[in-house]
């Protein structure tokens, strides 16, 4: 644990130092929240607190995808994992380090956005805070966790990049971040509930917009860590310190393995019935967000 | 130290080290001396646990570097042929860093000292030279209190000063008692630097023993490499007065004669040349030294 930190901590360090990770990480989430509050939401209080879901969401799966993987993978083009492979260091180290290192470069973010919110926009808080950094840091650390899976089995930054356009995209249009989930049909919300950044927005809604707390939300935090720890685990069977060592089929057929999870997932939140109550109030819920920006 | 036997690793149908066999002493440096792709960098990888044997057995400190990869690396430190760490890092920060990796590490302030860099502590990774650079990799290789190091070409691409000041380095680091590997296509630094040297060419070692050893083994004496303007049989030259062997392994207009004395195969050869109406364009005489070991070995120059 002591050299998961040590390294977490220096990534933090170094990060702060280069202006262009600066900006993406802060900089830029900033000027969305703006976008997004001042713009579409017109400084209006209940849709702020409408939007704050879809818009962490927005922030997670850019910074998540495309901040952990790229990162990993040109360490290893660079060759900057070999210093680190002669070291006493398991995969499983490297690859939690640079998730948490990730994380708490992240959550401020989070805090400042929902500190703004509430201090500028008036947003109402309602709900568990608890509840809510539990939502958001599952949410972060499992889609996390699936770009380091995509960083086990690319090669190149290039792959990288084209695999994260693809999840980029998806994952932005298919989960309620940037189209309400009502104005699509029924079969694409169904298949929404096999996606992280749909449990991560339909756990903050219930928070934030229902006043609730862990309790009502076991569901949504039990599908999070689930996802959450298989693909941790896959990311670290798939980690290579080495450019020269490239993926093999066997090692394709395994991160295929990392939808397992997702699916049982996706399949039970599909078929509790408890859950399907609450989901289609925070579905409409979500969606009069989108709504009242018209 | 190190005990290596049959090792083997092919890339596709490129073997790259074939079948070699070697062991390291305590207490000493072992050079492995060969050209680019002789395969001295893949044998090291295998050694340190970074590529994966195709055959043959590796033990070093007793343990298999992949299977007992933990244990190898709180024993062995490592300086690759380019050491790649992020540009804004401190060199004091990576010191601190890797030494926390380690259950018995150097102290940090000491090997700052040692390599010479307390100065650049503060100084980010991007901003250091070539020499400064090497000497963090050195440091860093040095921090985890290794028995067992690896250098894989240490000075490549350095001037002579830093050379020679990261040679003083490592003779130091043998004297606190640690076992070396060190790989190298420089003649001198084999010489130099090294207690016992294997010939490696094309993935084969054709001879190993300490510097002085081999060399006497090819026969003390003198080597004169001549050009000369218009080509000569080869048993003419080896006809001449004080020459005991002729090698023309480039097959231009170079060649090398060995024998006792290189003035007198110098005098003979320019008779003769002069007779044949040919032209001695340049000579040079130097005693038998590695190089001459090397190609006798393998039949072809270093940088060949």
């Amino acid at each position: 644990m002591k050299k998961v930190l040590q390294m977490a901590w220096m990534n933090v360090l170094l990060s702060y130092r280069v202006k262009i990770a600066f900006f993406f990480t802060f900089v830029f989430p900033m000027m969305f929240f703006f976008i997004y509050f001042s713009l579409f939401a017109k400084g209006n209080p209940a849709t702020v607190a409408d939007l704050m879901g879809p818009l962490i969401s927005f922030s997670v799966i850019s910074n998540a995808l495309f901040g952990l993987s790229v990162q990993l993978v040109t360490m290893r083009e660079r060759d900057m994992l070999r210093r680190y492979h002669l070291a006493p260091i398991h995969p499983a180290e490297m690859v939690g380090s640079r998730l948490l290192s990730n994380y708490l470069l992240f959550m401020p973010l989070v805090v400042l956005q929902y500190a703004l919110a509430v201090w500028w926009y008036k947003m109402p808080v309602h709900g568990s805070l608890w509840a809510l950094w539990l939502v958001f840091s599952l949410g972060y650390l499992s889609l996390g966790a699936i770009g380091l899976v995509v960083a086990g089995i690319v090669d190149t930054v290039q792959e990288a990049t084209v695999w994260n356009q693809i999840l980029f995209f998806g994952l932005l249009f298919l989960t309620g971040t940037t189209l309400p989930l009502m104005s699509l049909p029924h079969f694409i919300q169904r298949l929404s509930l096999f996606m992280p950044p749909t449990l991560m927005i339909l756990g903050s809604a219930g928070i934030m917009l229902g006043g609730q707390g862990v309790a009502q939300n076991w569901q949504v935090i039990i599908g999070l860590l689930l996802i959450t720890c298989s693909s941790l685990g896959l990311g670290t069977a798939l980690f290579r310190w080495e450019k020269e060592e490239k993926t093999t089929r066997r090692q394709r057929l395994q991160a295929a393995l990392a939808l397992i999870p997702v699916l049982i997932v996706g399949i039970w939140l599909n078929t509790s019935a408890s859950f399907q109550k609450s989901d289609q109030a925070y579905i409409q819920a979500s969606s009069a967000a989108f709504n009242n920006m018209k | 130290m190190v005990e290596v036997h049959e090792l083997r690793k092919s890339y596709g149908k490129l073997e790259a080290v074939r079948g070699i066999s070697f062991s390291i002493p305590e207490r000493a440096i072992f050079g492995l001396l060969g050209p680019n792709g002789a395969g001295k960098t893949s044998t090291i990888e295998m050694l340190e646990g970074l590529r994966v044997p195709d055959g043959g057995t590796v033990r070093v400190c007793g343990l298999r570097p992949i299977e007992d990869a933990m244990q190898v690396r709180q024993l062995l430190g490592a300086q690759l042929q380019t050491t790649s760490l992020p540009d804004k890092i401190r060199v004091r920060e990576a010191f601190d860093l890797f030494a926390g990796f380690y259950a018995n590490p150097a102290p940090v302030d000491e090997l700052l000292d040692w390599v010479g860099l307390r100065h650049k502590s503060a100084t980010f990774f991007q901003y250091l030279s070539g020499g400064e650079k090497q000497r963090v990799a050195l440091g860093l290789a040095l921090v985890g209190n290794p028995k067992m190091l690896f250098l894989d070409e240490p000075t490549t691409g350095l001037d002579a000063k830093i050379r020679r000041e990261l040679h003083e380095l490592i003779l130091r680091v043998r004297d606190q008692g640690k076992s070396i590997l060190l790989s190298t296509h420089y003649i001198e630094e084999a010489e130099r630097l090294c207690d016992q040297v294997a010939i490696m060419d094309q993935g084969q070692i054709h001879a190993v023993g300490a510097p002085r050893q081999l060399i006497q083994d090819q026969g003390a004496g003198d080597r004169l490499e001549v050009s000369l303007r218009d080509p000569i049989d080869l048993d003419v030259l080896r006809g001449l007065a004080g020459v005991e062997e002729v090698q023309h392994p480039d097959g231009d207009g170079t060649y090398f004669l060995r024998g006792r004395s290189g003035g007198k195969m110098l005098a003979s050869l320019a008779v003769y040349a002069d007779h044949q109406g040919n032209e001695l364009l340049e000579a040079r005489i130097a005693h038998t030294s590695l190089e001459d070991v090397y190609l006798k070995m393998t039949g072809r120059r270093i940088g060949q």
